[in-house]
């Protein structure tokens, strides 16, 4: 009996959960859409996005309205979105990957690999005609790419095992090197260009349009589903490689694709917004705090949340010193960083009274 | 089940760790790998699992090569319970328990458990008695129910081979019982075969039916049970001084420890003293003397710290002492060097009984002890026409070396002779 009861318990919690995340992003989401310069009710603000989604023709009002809504304000969410969602699900891939609850998509490199690579494109002023407009975060990507190659060349030479630590370690090296060569590369730049290398190490979502959505949906489509697949294979890992191992996981193949998708969600995610900190550190410490450590419900929890969060953390930036914006990146570290330190102290006071 | 032929291999392809290891797992035995640490233990269980490269060698289990499963076909006749612990996160019991289900889930594409699934764990956290606290956090239980935790997971992987990276360490006696005997009950009832690598000989002796004895990567012997003759192996092995006895209630041989640092000391033969009056013999040893007591309350093979024998009550306490009170019985004592060291008598006449005591300084092994008894009893039944019983004790300095060998026999001899010399004075 009383097992039965806690089992309905948990079950009704995880559904709750689930329900709050769905409506959590559908609450950001329209938030995201309502606020801005120009005022439009909410009933619109629907009416746009049903009929831009289904086709039916329901909004009636001035085009330059449905513009705001659709190509501007629409789209920019969307992104926000698929950031947040991105990096949140790497970090919980990461965390879960590695054993280390520090560890992020920074952790590993790839995002510092894929900032080199962008400055590299501002500071050359190179605008490569075939690529159109992709120019910088395809470079981004590819600098994210060749980093984590790195990572594991490096990671094959010191450990044939793919062992955690040589994994962060060669991780730390690389992010180091990277930031040094973007460190480097700042100084070589003008001063009237610095200025455009930190907005975009800090991190933005804005002027990008569908264009970049579309940029980032294969990544995080392919991403997310092999990480979705793997929750299995992250819980056994959370033994330990050998115990994982002796339950019949092939820890090397699951690893590398683990790492691989990761990065793939981190390098998307940084190739059209910049480097946005603390959403991957953060984000699935907070779901695990309520849903616990089984990555069942923690990835797709993460996922909402994440993207969600980061829906919200927009709309702070474009709007508290409105008309100027602040970079995301540092709205999501002056948010993070309190909230963090806050869930370190309350799980080190839980874990005093067990 | 399990066959092992000539395994080489370790970390390194050089320098194997494991050098040509061979034996043989029966179906539903307990097999126990022993050895001191760095032994090459643990790399075994390694290279078994496909964790480590086999240099050279076969592992076939049920007949197969072992590099012909899968990583999950293995996963499901062999499960391990291995000495690696890091839950990094906060999973609940259950959880942890259920990671034991993945060889049979991973051919499904996303995360559901079957009723079998559920019912296999729920089996597992039943035999391992941990179902009252399955909803709790794993890392806030304590070691041992962190091991129960970690036995349920590797059960409902339901295997048919279970290897055990000690099992039992960091576990209080009572735990590490409990565990060992799950391990024995699911043996008989689910013909479970089990490997595991012990530390605490004595327990491996009592629950294991078949040894391999490893030292530095190479198998020394493999064996059904200790016997006696595998003191001199196991000296060798573990490089300490150590003896073997019989276990009090099963047939098994039971290991005791010679510690270096407790010095046995040179005791000179003076290390008898006696005070003696008209009604009282008191005999004090300055170090506790290996003591066989038969008789009526004898207590068996034991330590005493001396005896007092009277007849007038007595109020004084002595630990660790033997005590003969008997009223109006008479006392008599002997004291002889034999062989330079100094022998004592005594007997205390009490009717028709004729209590004994020897004490000696040489160092008489327990089945010595045991000889000199019956020499004893002999001996008396010659002083009297008619039955004569009593108790009967011997005693021997334990604390000093062995002397050299050989003299043993002329000093039993020697022994006999004073004493039926001396038994006809204590008459």
């Amino acid at each position: 009996m009383g097992n039965s009861f806690i089992q309905i318990y948990l079950n009704n919690r995880i559904k709750f959960l689930y329900t709050f995340s769905v409506l959590f992003v559908i609450f950001s989401i329209i938030i995201g859409l309502f606020a801005g310069t120009v005022t439009i009710t909410v009933p619109d603000i629907l009416k746009i996005v049903t009929q831009h989604i289904t086709g039916i023709h329901l909004y009636q009002g001035p085009k330059s309205t449905d513009m705001i809504i659709w190509e501007i304000r629409f789209s920019r969410v969307v992104l926000a979105f698929f950031v947040g969602a991105s990096l949140s699900l790497a970090g919980a891939a990461f965390q879960g990957l590695l054993r280390n609850p520090l560890a992020d998509p920074y952790t590993i490199g790839v995002s510092s690999g894929a900032s080199l690579g962008a400055v590299l494109v501002i500071y050359f002023q190179l605008n490569l005609l075939w690529l159109k407009g992709f120019t910088l975060p395809i470079f981004a990507i590819a600098g994210g790419g060749i980093t984590l190659t790195l990572v594991f060349g490096i990671t094959r030479l010191a450990s044939s095992t793919l062992a955690n630590e040589t994994i962060i370690l060669a991780g730390i090296i690389l992010s180091s090197f990277t930031g040094a060569l973007v460190s480097l590369l700042m100084a070589l730049t003008p001063r009237e260009d610095v200025r455009q290398i930190l907005y975009w190490l800090m991190g933005s979502v804005s002027m990008r349009g569908w264009d970049h959505v579309q940029l980032i949906l294969p990544f995080f489509i392919i991403g997310a589903i092999i990480l979705l697949l793997h929750a299995k294979e992250l819980n056994g890992l959370a033994l330990g490689d050998q115990s994982a191992q002796f339950i019949g996981i092939s820890v090397k193949k699951k690893k590398r694709l683990i790492l691989i998708a990761a990065s793939v969600l981190t390098g998307g995610a940084v190739a059209v917004s910049g480097a946005v900190g603390f959403v991957g550190l953060v984000i699935p410490h907070l779901v695990r705090l309520v849903s616990g450590a089984n990555h069942k419900h923690v990835l797709p929890l993460t996922l909402l949340i994440g993207g969600g969060y980061l829906v919200l953390a927009d709309l702070a930036a474009r709007t508290i010193i409105s008309p100027r914006e602040l970079p995301i990146g540092v709205v999501t570290a002056l948010i993070g960083a309190p909230i963090f330190t806050m869930l370190l102290v309350k799980e080190r006071m839980r874990r005093r009274r067990i | 089940m399990l066959h092992v032929q000539n395994l080489t291999g370790g970390y390194d392809k050089l320098y194997p760790t494991i050098h040509n290891v061979s034996f043989q797992v029966e179906k539903g035995s307990f097999f126990a790998l022993l050895g001191p640490n760095g032994s090459g233990k643990t790399t075994i269980i390694r290279l078994l699992m496909g964790i480590l490269p086999i240099t050279s060698g076969k592992v076939m289990l049920d007949g197969i090569s072992i590099d012909h499963y899968s990583s999950v076909g293995l996963a499901k006749k062999i499960s391990v319970l291995s000495q690696e612990n890091q839950v990094g996160m906060d999973f609940t019991v259950e959880e942890i328990v259920a990671l034991g289900r993945y060889p049979y889930q991973v051919k499904r594409l996303f995360y559901e458990e079957t009723q079998t699934d559920k019912d296999a764990v729920k089996e597992a956290m039943k035999l391992t008695s941990i179902e009252s606290y399955k909803t709790k956090p794993f890392l806030s239980l304590s070691g041992g129910e962190k091991q129960r935790v970690l036995l349920a997971k590797a059960l409902a992987q339901e295997p048919e081979l279970i290897i055990l990276d000690e099992p039992t360490n960091h576990l209080d006696i009572k735990h590490t019982l409990e565990i060992l005997d799950l391990l024995k009950r699911l043996q008989k009832e689910k013909n479970l075969t089990v490997v595991a690598i012990l530390h605490d000989l004595n327990i491996a002796s009592i629950y294991a039916e078949a040894f391999a004895m490893l030292k530095h990567g190479k198998i020394l012997q493999v064996s059904k049970g200790f016997i006696k003759q595998d003191e001199a192996l196991l000296q060798n092995v573990y490089e300490t001084d150590l003896q073997m006895a019989a276990h009090p209630e099963l047939p098994k041989m039971q290991i005791s420890f010679m510690p270096q640092q407790i010095p046995k000391k040179e005791g000179p033969s003076s290390s008898i003293s006696i005070t003696k009056d008209e009604n009282r013999l008191r005999l004090q040893l300055n170090s506790q003397f290996r003591t066989l007591s038969l008789g009526k309350e004898g207590e068996g093979l034991t330590w005493c710290a001396g005896i007092l024998c009277t007849n007038v009550p007595d109020s004084e306490t002595n630990e660790h002492y033997i005590r003969w009170e008997y009223p109006e019985s008479r006392i008599s004592c002997f004291q002889e060097e034999i062989f330079g060291t100094e022998c004592i008598l005594i007997g205390q006449r009490d009717g028709a009984d004729l209590h004994l005591a020897l004490f000696t300084g040489h160092p008489l092994s327990d089945t010595d002890l045991m000889n000199v008894a019956v020499s004893l009893a002999e001996i008396r039944t010659m002083v009297s026409d008619v039955p004569i019983t009593g108790r009967l004790v011997i005693g021997t300095n334990r604390m000093q070396r062995k002397k050299a060998t050989g003299l043993e026999k002329n000093l039993l001899a020697e022994l006999n002779r004073w004493l039926s010399h001396k038994i006809q004075g204590v008459k």
